[in-house]
């Protein structure tokens, strides 16, 4: 079965889910292919029939968005209440998940310390990459100060080796 | 309430996503809490158990081996709680027996 076959006018629960269920339910009994696709529709019916109840129950109580409590509510009037227990006890798992998950969360993001102990930590780091930043810049300037300050000196002293050049050698050879 | 994805082990859960789509097929529907199709999955594994079994019961009366067609749609009839799931079951029935009558005809010409 492909799994992006057909539109969105066909929405049933996967067949794959309902044999699991046949099985779980009717271990080791043989049930009929038609019998089968029979439970598949009457899923759809009963999905529709629920979300229906919900809906109107959540239209009455002026809330926008249909809520585990009116789907309760919506079994309980329409003959399912014998259902009501174990939904319930979904619904508490639904609400201990959810917690687990944010508290794992926010303990994440701080790692226990509290936001001003970070924020002074944030401004020291900035500090100190300002400082370390500063003290490059300046040795930087001082090489170059340097660099320039030898090259004139090198340009200097072979110039005025150039001016004196002749006679520094009569004087070489007479202390020979 | 916050999002329910980690609940929802049983045979149904895996079609969470596909049954907050089909409440949505409603036009009247407008939004959904996160934990609303987790525990309609749950309804519907009970529903589905509750029907299959009390089908089973008339399936072992009729001393058959297998769970027919024609047993479910006697113990939808037989169930007032079942009542919404009266057409339903009626034009499956009557489907299939057209499409029993079909094949029988169609055998008598090879014959």
């Amino acid at each position: 079965m492909a799994s992006s076959s057909g539109n969105d006018d066909d929405l049933t629960i996967p067949r794959a889910a309902i044999n699991k269920m046949i099985k779980e339910t009717l271990p080791n009994v043989r049930v009929a292919n038609d019998a089968r696709e029979l439970v598949v529709n009457c899923c759809t019916e009963f999905i529709h029939l629920v979300s229906s109840e919900a809906n109107e129950i959540c239209n009455k109580s002026e809330k926008k968005t249909i809520s585990p409590e009116h789907v309760i509510n919506a079994l309980e009037s329409l003959g399912f209440g014998s259902y009501i227990t174990e939904v319930k006890d979904v619904l508490q798992e639904c609400k201990s998940v959810a917690l687990k998950r944010r508290k794992a969360s926010s303990r994440l993001e701080n790692l226990g310390i509290p936001e001003e102990e970070l924020l002074r930590q944030q401004q020291e780091l900035f500090a100190k990459a300002r400082q370390q930043q500063a003290e490059l810049a300046q040795q930087e300037w001082l090489q170059m100060q340097q660099a320039a300050e030898q090259a004139h000196m090198a340009a200097t002293s072979a110039s005025a080796a150039q001016q004196a050049g002749s006679s520094q050698d009569e004087d070489d050879d007479d202390d020979i | 309430m916050g999002v329910a994805h980690g609940t929802g082990r049983g045979p149904a859960g895996v079609a969470q996503g596909r049954i907050k789509k089909m409440m949505q097929k409603d036009a009247e529907v407008g939004r959904i809490a996160a934990a609303v199709p987790v525990l309609i999955s749950r309804a519907v594994e009970l529903f589905v158990r509750c029907l299959l079994v009390k089908t089973c019961l008339i399936t072992q009366a009729k001393l058959s081996s297998v769970v027919l067609l024609s047993h479910m749609k006697q113990c939808i009839e037989s169930e007032k709680l079942f009542h919404f799931l009266n057409e339903l079951a009626e034009s499956a029935t009557s489907l299939a027996a057209h499409r029993d009558a079909r094949t029988l005809s169609m055998w008598s010409l090879y014959r």
